[in-house]
């Protein structure tokens, strides 16, 4: 019944996309032709654009952040300023020049659709790290480039980002893992040794959580905590399977980023008899039991990602 | 063993300092407050030259933490750039001489190469007070007085003798990495890139280590390892078509691979009753993926992507024998050596199409193998905690593997320009090996609606729901090792999850924007007797921006976060009460946070004169519930207290420009932290001896610290 619903999903998708193509509407806003070189020469090397001098007479307050930004570099054979300068991303400003007051006479990035607007700027930043774009997690939430960056009045210092810092722009959405930064438990975020793009790639990627390294949660915690790659002669199948099974990575008042204290934690799925199924109250503190003060159940089974000593069964050795 | 940094490839590489600078100074030392210089031929450089001294009371090392706040002179926010027409030169240092000092230094030809290189120093600072009685004659070993433990052992004395031989030190560790880029642009489409970066860990970290349930100790295990990646990319893209391959290579190096450490209780070996212990520490490893990815753009804005990835994780270490305990007969291993071979095959393939202006459609399939091809460790006897035999209730290893498939289908319609209605479905379908269940399926739908762009805000709405079941259940996986068959472990069981998100900003004038957030998350699991069964949250946020050009930035959030869970287990030991549901309880926990952050920043406050103001705090109080039912039969648990802790920080920085390049600041920042912890707290660690624990009172601690800075800018 599944498959059969799943197939049903899938020829409908594919039947879409087969009829939408037999008659496709034409785009609002072509991309511009990224391989037209500029011809020092003409200075209108191509009909309906301007140069860039045409448009900074009017436009004077964004030519520093645009000469100053990567786009402005003409030595940079890729660069908007090695094309049609501001027309590049802009399109021909011959019609802009004639009645400016039509918004479809040039391309406002503030007036397009946000697929439209990242149609634009992937015609030229095609490989790595935009190459996961289409069809990621921002871009299903229809997302544009211009959704986190800005190329005439950024506030970062680098990437031109529109907030001041990398964490102050993701937390615009991303709120519950931004405060979680904060608690008390976390990792080097705050004191500027790491950043939301640290773990994560806001481009796309072929990890899961648009993490930015390796293919599955795991293989990201270990480009850093690679003690814990293994494998190990004994797996603790719970961590093999996910990191985030029992830490939380963005922050946890719980010591070690775990999501519960412990024993609490472990009882979720260590029922057995004896002391893993045992209440520990506050009389198991009072008498200083040591499967719940100080390390918890980590206070014996300390090899708790995994063991290479062949009496690691439990993880105690 | 200790692998060498390649210093001619740091030699050989300038580059802009991509990583540096896009790291914004944080709360220490606290941001400095704008510039307020005027327009003219930009500078080249600045640097802040200063000291900072804190008055610390309680938990200097919990203040500290990734920081080296030690008192004393400093260099820091160090920034040189220098650029022409065709390059650029960037370098800069931060907090230089201190532990946690970082350098940068990067090189970019416009369109041609890129190189950086950057060492950044992370301190971890655990505790100020640590004590023990061990010694460690070499890394790694940890040993008490002979003569204590021989009487410990006749019981002449109990493990409070220890307390003669305890020293006190400082428990840290440190991360320094060596990271080094280069990005060649062939040609037009071609990039070729190659890094290498490697991290060496030092130090030494709290560490569990026991005899049984009435005996264990805490160490301070010296870290000693480093780990070096490199990666080598080709790329050729443009705006049609991209191919890539890469390699990514790891290599982990631990220099102290066991632990041995002397039982408190006993001076002598005897079954049952050993004289130290030894501990496996982690293996030496590697890693090795070799990856291939392509995309093309098809006909109706229709972009095909595909990505394949082939790696191994090898480790082979030499394993350590049964025991060291000399009353044991030795136990023959198996095999000499670990093994351990696991290969990963990753696969994603996806669909992009826009074929009406207005839809937009996405198909996608992953795949993750994680082929564990590690040979069964087959041992019928083990020997438990340097103790005695134990039979092995699994026989021996259980290499886990598993093969996750996904797919994705999401479709969204967008109505007007700024609004965009999607749709999505996910199933996701893991096969696994030596867990209750053999597969488990998550189906999920999701919906969503989002209005962005707009001049006046925007607006997320996202509803997902999901439903896992598991198939194939194994029960004897749960009856061998003793566990209740009913049982359900919380990351692979049945679940129902719903999760409602909504978030709304709106700009009712240019200056001034209100934002506000919620969420709902609800997760059951039916069919599990035993386990986690509830997983719930709420969260809500409000927050206020306002900009007045040149004179006030003003940002201020308050956020708040519920999570309450649920779980149940049966108390009882072998026999009868196994199967007694009155010996039932639960656990009920439930998870209040407050969060506030705030910052003004004023860069005209007075003439020539720019401030900033910011205060943080976050709350939070967690209580864990045990719940019995009434026809129970276990004694009423007493209480536990509750879990808080709370941060705050306030932080003041003002800065003053005596002329275009000079200028003087002075900074002051408040920190507190309090925190209630029924297991790591003071009031219940309050020694390092206890009879069944011998720990290192690394404690949740408070502190208090008033930390004052200056600083003379001088900028060319």
């Amino acid at each position: 019944m599944r498959r059969a619903v799943l197939s049903t999903i899938a020829a409908v998708w594919l039947g879409i996309a087969v009829l939408a193509a037999a008659s496709p509407e034409a785009p609002q806003q072509a991309a511009p032709a990224a391989a037209a070189v500029r011809d020092p020469a003409n200075p209108r090397p191509t009909a309906g654009f301007l140069g860039a001098d045409t448009c900074v007479a009017c436009h004077d307050e964004v030519e520093k952040s645009y000469l100053d930004s990567p786009h402005g570099k003409a030595s940079n054979p890729r660069a908007p300023a090695a094309l049609h300068q501001c027309e590049t991303c802009h399109g021909p400003g011959e019609k802009h020049l004639d009645d400016p007051t039509v918004n479809t006479s040039i391309r406002k990035f503030t007036k397009m659709a946000p697929r439209e607007v990242t149609a634009v700027c992937l015609s030229c930043h095609t490989g790595t790290p935009h190459t996961a774009w289409q069809g990621s997690a921002h871009d299903t939430r229809s997302l544009a480039c211009t959704s986190c960056h800005s190329m005439h009045t950024p506030k970062s210092a680098t990437a031109h980002l529109k907030a001041n810092t990398e964490i102050e722009l993701c937390a615009t959405c991303h709120k519950v893992q931004a405060a979680k930064i904060n608690r008390s438990v976390h990792m080097p975020l705050i004191e500027g040794k790491m950043q939301c793009s640290s773990c994560h790639e806001p481009h796309g990627s072929t990890n899961v959580r648009l993490l930015r390294v390796g293919n599955w949660i795991n293989e990201a915690c270990v480009s850093c905590h690679a003690e814990k790659r293994g494998p190990f002669l004994f797996e603790h199948a719970a961590g093999r399977e996910s990191c985030i099974t029992c830490h939380d990575p963005h922050g946890s008042t719980n010591d070690r980023l775990l999501v519960a204290k412990l024993p609490m934690l472990c009882q979720r799925c260590h029922i057995g008899t004896r002391h893993p199924s045992t209440i520990y109250d506050n009389l198991s503190i009072q008498n200083k039991t040591v499967r719940i003060v100080d390390r918890g159940c980590v206070n014996c089974h300390a090899q708790i990602h995994g063991s290479n000593h062949p009496s690691g069964q439990t993880f105690t050795r | 063993m200790r692998t060498r940094i390649c210093l001619p490839l740091v030699l050989s590489m300038l580059a802009m300092a991509h990583v540096a600078a896009a790291q914004q100074p944080t709360p220490a030392p606290p941001a400095a407050a704008a510039t307020t210089a005027a327009a003219a031929a930009p500078l080249a450089g600045e640097a802040d030259f200063g000291g900072h001294a804190s008055s610390i009371s309680g938990d200097a090392a919990r203040f500290q933490k990734y920081r080296d706040l030690r008192n004393g002179p400093t260099l820091d926010r160090a920034r040189y750039q220098k650029s022409r027409e065709r390059w650029e030169f960037n370098a800069a240092l931060e907090h230089a001489g201190y532990r946690d000092q970082r350098y940068t230094a990067g090189f970019n030809q416009y369109g041609k190469l890129k190189a950086s290189f950057q060492w950044d120093q992370i301190p971890f600072f655990y505790s100020t007070d640590t004590r023990t009685p061990f010694t460690s004659p070499s890394a790694g070993v940890f040993r008490l007085a002979d003569a204590f433990q021989t009487a410990v052992q006749s019981a002449s004395a109990t493990t409070a003798i220890y307390a003669a031989d305890v020293r006190r030190f400082d428990l840290r560790s440190q991360r320094n990495i060596a990271d080094a880029r280069l990005d060649y642009r062939a040609t037009r489409t071609l990039d070729l890139r190659v890094s290498f970066t490697s991290t060496g860990r030092t130090g030494a970290q709290p560490w569990g280590a026991s005899f049984g349930q009435s005996n264990a100790v805490e160490l301070a295990a010296p870290i000693d390892r480093r780990n070096n990646d490199m990666n080598a990319t080709a790329e050729w893209s443009n705006d049609r078509a991209m191919a890539r391959l890469a390699y990514d290579g790891s290599w982990f190096t631990n220099h102290v691979d066991r632990l041995i450490f002397d039982n408190p209780l006993r001076a002598t070996d005897a079954v049952g009753l050993p004289s130290q212990g030894q501990q496996a520490q982690w293996p030496d490893s590697t890693a090795h993926t070799v990856s291939a990815a392509g995309s093309l753009a098809l006909p109706a804005r229709t972009r095909a992507f595909g990505y394949v990835s082939v790696g191994s994780w090898l480790q082979n270490d030499a394993l350590l024998p049964f025991t060291i305990n000399t009353a044991i007969a030795p136990l023959l291993l198996s095999r000499p050596t670990a093994e351990a071979d696991a290969r990963i095959v990753a696969m994603n393939y996806r669909l992009t199409s826009r074929p009406m202006t207005k839809l937009w459609l996405n198909g996608q399939f992953k795949s993750y193998n994680y082929d564990n091809r590690t040979p069964r460790f087959l041992e019928a006897q083990y020997v438990g905690l340097d103790s005695s035999l134990v039979t092995s209730a699994t026989g021996g290893s259980e290499p886990f593997g598993y093969v996750r498939h996904f797919v994705d289908l999401d479709a969204s319609y967008s109505p007007l320009t700024f609004a965009a209605v999607r749709l999505g479905y996910g199933r996701e379908h893991d096969d696994r090996t030596f867990r209750h269940f053999e597969a488990t399926t998550e189906h999920t739908v999701r919906a969503s609606l989002d209005s962005t762009g707009l001049s006046w805000g925007s607006m997320r709405l996202q509803y997902e729901h999901g439903e896992r079941t598991g198939q194939g259940l194994d029960e004897e996986v749960f009856s061998d090792i003793g566990e209740q068959v009913s049982l359900r472990q919380f990351d692979i069981s049945d679940r129902r999850r719903d999760r409602l998100m909504a978030l709304v900003q709106v700009v009712p004038i240019a200056p001034l924007g209100f934002s506000a957030s919620a969420g709902v998350g609800q997760e059951h699991r039916p069919g599990a007797a035993f386990g986690l069964q509830d997983n719930d949250l709420r969260t809500f946020s409000v927050g206020v921006d306002a900009t007045r050009k040149d004179a006030l930035v003003l940002g201020t959030e308050y956020s708040f976060e519920h999570y309450a869970t649920l779980q149940h287990s049966r108390q009882a030991n072998p026999g009868p009460q196994f199967d007694d549901p009155t010996r039932d309880w639960s656990t009920d926990m439930n998870e209040n946070v407050h969060t506030v952050t705030s910052s003004l920043d004023l860069p005209h406050v007075a003439r020539r004169t720019a401030a900033r103001l910011a205060y943080d705090y976050v709350h939070a109080n967690a209580r864990y519930v045990y719940l019995l039912p009434s026809n129970t039969t276990l004694a009423p648990p007493q209480p536990l207290a509750p879990v808080r802790n709370t941060m705050q920080r306030a932080t003041a920085d003002v800065r003053y420009s005596l002329s275009r390049q000079v200028g003087i600041g002075a900074a002051y920042w408040y920190d507190s932290y309090d925190a209630q912890d029924f297991a790591r707290s003071p009031g219940t660690l309050d020694s390092p001896f206890f009879p069944a624990l011998i720990n290192l009172m690394y404690l949740n601690r408070p502190y208090r610290a008033h930390t004052a800075s200056a600083r003379l800018i001088y900028m060319w």
